[in-house]
């Protein structure tokens, strides 16, 4: 009785080291991609005097689209993940940085993180309502809904809410095509939320 | 022969018992006359005697020492209760005793406390006039004292905050409100006017000075209070001018500390944005890792056919 418990539990502990996905060894390997911004500025503006110093927080992103794997849908009521794709960060916290690193370079703002000590004048909230492979069709689009609000912390009012949409279609219908897709979503989305900041001032 | 003699046994017998019991009873109330107590009266006029019934224990620093054999309210008014108490006959009671209600906390029930006089006293033993026995007089329990204690501590503390209150009432609030907004006010005009201030204390001084000079005639004496009207001159410019230093000070400290304090508001609000974004943040991803999770096959074979993105393929 013993000896028939050691054993199993030996079979248990090494069936822990294998893996049934891939017995052959051929599985592909997951692809790492990286977001950028599309439409990077050429080059940097210095930050004017007396600019007001906007904080901005980081961009939220609903359950499904919060993880750094890449979401299609093929069908306008379905998502789902890919398999072999990934992002190398989570889309909202990445679109963070690459809207803090377009504002700060255009000039018009002091910007900074929202918390810690820093007080600002000005409050940027985002959040990414849709980022996803329209796969519905070949090679599809990349797909993404941003909702932007402006608060101005002095006086504690909503200064603006708009609601941005871009629609990129992709050069080839696998994931490197919606990445390459997404960039460029990325950077439409950015020039629309400078410049509907810049109308705001 | 032999029915009849029962008969006469019997009867015998019952006589005999009821004899007995006739001398058992006799014995016994002769017994009980024959105890030996001593009678005390105690009003109690002061003192509440729930819990208190005829057979309570009355007690001597806290050995029973006898009975309260009654009760009933005295006649004469001020609803004090007569107390009648059997006090063992070889207890001394003392002139100067007095007796207080001594109550048990948790049970409620009540027992007669005598504080026996002075040792030195004599025996208590005389018989007001009008009474039956002799009277113990009402004293004051140490929760008696406790309780009034408590209680003026009670009146003088509601005193306090009502003196505090007082203190702090709207009327105050508001009259020290416009104390400082006066202040202010003051603060600021004498910010504002402090050159027309020291223009009017050169005018002053140059006045004065033309008063000098108009006056050498008069004499010594004008010479003296020329000189006298020049220095109130200094010192009034001297104190101007200390009081507006001052009063600026004061204005700048507390715009300082006015924007401290909105900074730190400012500062608390976005941490806890922050914060709250963060669990909510985690909220999500631990329900995405859940969801992952519901599917085992995918976690140990892999995705199958229907779960690849575009583009993927098995091999």
């Amino acid at each position: 009785m013993r000896r028939a418990l050691f054993v199993l539990a030996v079979a248990l502990s090494l069936g822990g080291c294998v893996n049934f996905a891939d017995p052959s060894g051929k599985s592909p390997e997951v692809v790492n991609y990286v977001l950028n911004d599309g439409t990077a500025l050429a080059s940097r503006t210095p930050v004017r005097a007396g600019a007001p110093l906007l904080l901005v927080l980081d961009t939220t992103a609903g359950g499904f689209y919060d993880t750094d794997q890449m979401v299609f849908a093929r069908s306008p009521a379905t998502r789902g993940y890919y398999q072999f794709a990934r992002w190398t960060d989570r889309p909202g916290k990445r679109f963070a940085e690459l809207m803090r690193a377009r504002l700060d370079g255009q000039g018009a703002y002091r910007v900074a993180a929202a918390g810690g000590y820093v007080l600002g004048d000005l409050l940027l909230d985002t959040e990414l309502i849709d980022f996803y492979h329209d796969a519905s069709s070949e090679p599809g689009t990349m797909r993404l809904v941003l909702r932007a609000e402006l608060i101005d912390l002095r006086q504690r009012t909503l200064l603006g809410r708009q609601t941005f949409e871009h629609t990129v279609p992709l050069a080839r219908f696998d994931a490197a095509g919606a990445a390459a897709a997404a960039d460029v979503a990325v950077g439409q989305a950015l020039d629309a939320l400078t410049a509907w900041l810049a109308s705001l001032r | 022969m032999e029915t009849e003699g029962r008969y006469t046994l019997v009867g015998t017998l019952v006589l005999a018992v009821v004899a007995v019991m006739a001398a058992a009873l006799v014995w016994l109330a002769g017994a009980a006359d024959r105890i030996a107590y001593q009678t005390y009266t105690l009003y109690f006029e002061k003192q509440s005697l729930d819990g208190l019934a005829v057979g309570s224990p009355v007690k001597m620093r806290g050995i029973k020492v006898g009975i309260v054999d009654g009760y009933r309210f005295a006649r004469g008014g001020d609803e004090a209760v007569s107390v009648t108490a059997r006090i063992d006959e070889g207890v001394p009671v003392h002139t100067g005793a007095v007796a207080y209600i001594k109550r048990n906390l948790v049970t409620g029930i009540a027992a007669v406390e005598i504080d026996n006089g002075p040792s030195g006293s004599p025996l208590l033993v005389q018989v007001p006039q009008g009474e039956r026995y002799p009277v113990i007089a009402e004293g004051s329990s140490d929760i008696d004292r406790v309780a009034t204690a408590v209680s003026r501590l009670s009146v003088n503390g509601a005193q306090v905050l009502e003196k505090m209150n007082t203190l702090l009432s709207e009327d105050n609030q508001r009259a020290l409100g416009r104390t400082l907004a006066n202040l202010d006010e003051l603060s600021s005009h004498l910010a504002a006017n402090k050159q027309s201030l020291d223009t009017l204390v050169q005018a002053m001084r140059d006045a004065a000075d033309e008063f000098r000079f108009a006056g050498a005639s008069i004499g010594q004496a004008a010479t003296r209070a020329e000189g006298s009207i020049v220095g109130v001159g200094d010192h009034a410019s001297v104190a101007l001018k200390e009081a507006v230093v001052a009063m600026e000070k004061l204005q700048r400290d507390a715009t300082l500390i006015a924007a401290r304090v909105q900074q730190f508001t400012d500062t608390g609000s976005l941490e806890m944005t922050n914060v709250s974004r963060d669990v909510r943040t985690s909220a999500d991803a631990l329900t995405t890792a859940g969801q992952r999770l519901s599917d085992p096959r995918a976690i140990l074979f892999g995705p199958t056919r229907q779960q690849l993105g575009p583009g993927e393929k098995l091999p």
